[in-house]
């Protein structure tokens, strides 16, 4: 009943089958093969094996982990991850040692920082660039791993916002009425649109009135209106 | 042998369904279906509904068990739960405990 690898350590193998749907949380000692179909998370101490026909849509943590199937999900290995030709991975993959096939289909980060060797930064392969992903703190921290796939989508789309920030252009003419005629003269009947229009127009508003207002021997009509106003 | 295994070490939270045949050798709790025969061998521990063309108890299960064929709770096993099931069977030396259904 037992396959030899998991018999060597003991453990009994797990085989999950080709019919077979798991939704749930799996850990646990010994080896698990995924033939079917699971989502959810796995956290195995021996090998772990997705094969060929497998859909797994969960984070999966083993000492060697193996894919010939499609799996949306983070990877992590203590020992070794490997994928098979066959192997379509959106997620990234952590180990100190990471195979890829000719023929295997990744989308994700690979970081290989547990590494016995100083410098694995310097060798840690980023297929996409996605943020400063080098900059995750201890590699063996399982958090920043699982945090990853957010992180991932949001660079994605960044056009939107551009069109947001063109809109206000179209409705920078809202300077005063009265200003329109200096406004003419200066020859800015467009001034740079995404600034600021209304402080151009309170530049312009206080010199008409002011000049003509204040005149010579007038001094009366200041106290008038002060007047009139209490 | 039965294509899925569920190894002694493993531990299973959620719900499995399985178009074939599936044998439980670890812990598994939620839910369980399955449209061939379900084996809850001895150490196994089973806190779920399992429902299931044929069940077969070794180890211990907390839980409704529905099949449409045998249930069978074998010598030392423990079964603590309803059963509907068309033919049950217990060993001597099972224990056992909830309501039978066979549907009479």
């Amino acid at each position: 009943m037992a396959i030899p690898s998991s018999a060597q350590r003991g453990a009994a193998a797990s085989v999950l089958a080709e019919g077979l749907t798991l939704t749930g949380r799996i850990a646990g000692d010994g080896d698990l093969e995924v033939r079917g179909r699971l989502e959810g998370e796995v956290e195995i101490g021996g090998e772990l094996t997705l094969s060929q026909g497998s859909l797994v849509k969960a984070n999966l943590a083993g000492a060697r982990v193996v894919v010939r199937g499609a799996l949306v999900g983070d990877v992590r290995a203590s020992d070794s991850i490997v994928l098979e030709p066959s192997a379509r991975v959106v997620g990234d993959l952590t180990a100190p040692r990471i195979s890829i096939a000719l023929g295997a289909q990744i989308r994700g980060n690979l970081d290989m920082r547990g590494a016995a060797d100083v410098d694995a930064q310097d060798i840690a392969v980023t297929t996409r660039f996605v943020k400063p992903a080098a900059a995750r703190p201890a590699p063996v921290a399982p958090a920043p791993v699982q945090a990853r796939p957010m992180a991932q989508k949001g660079p994605i789309t960044p056009a939107k916002p551009v069109a947001v920030s063109r809109k206000p252009a179209s409705t920078p003419v809202a300077s005063p009425v009265t200003a329109a005629a200096q406004v003419e003269a200066r020859g800015t009947t467009e001034p740079p649109p995404d600034a600021e229009p209304r402080s151009d127009a309170a530049r312009k508003e206080p010199p008409s009135p002011v000049v003509p207002s204040i005149k010579k021997g007038q001094k009366a009509q200041p106290k008038r209106k002060g007047a009139e106003a209490k | 042998m039965a294509s899925t295994v569920i190894g002694a070490g493993i531990v299973i939270e959620g719900e499995v369904e399985s178009d074939e045949a599936l044998v439980v050798h670890g812990t598994i709790r939620g839910k369980i279906e399955s449209k061939e025969s379900v084996a809850i061998e001895q150490g196994a521990t089973v806190e779920a509904d399992v429902a299931a063309r044929e069940v077969t108890v070794g180890g211990s299960l907390t839980g409704n068990v529905t099949a449409e064929g045998r249930v069978v709770i074998a010598t030392g096993a423990r079964l603590v739960g309803d059963v509907k099931a068309a033919r049950f069977t217990i060993q001597d030396g099972a224990q056992f405990k909830g309501h039978v259904d066979m549907d009479v």
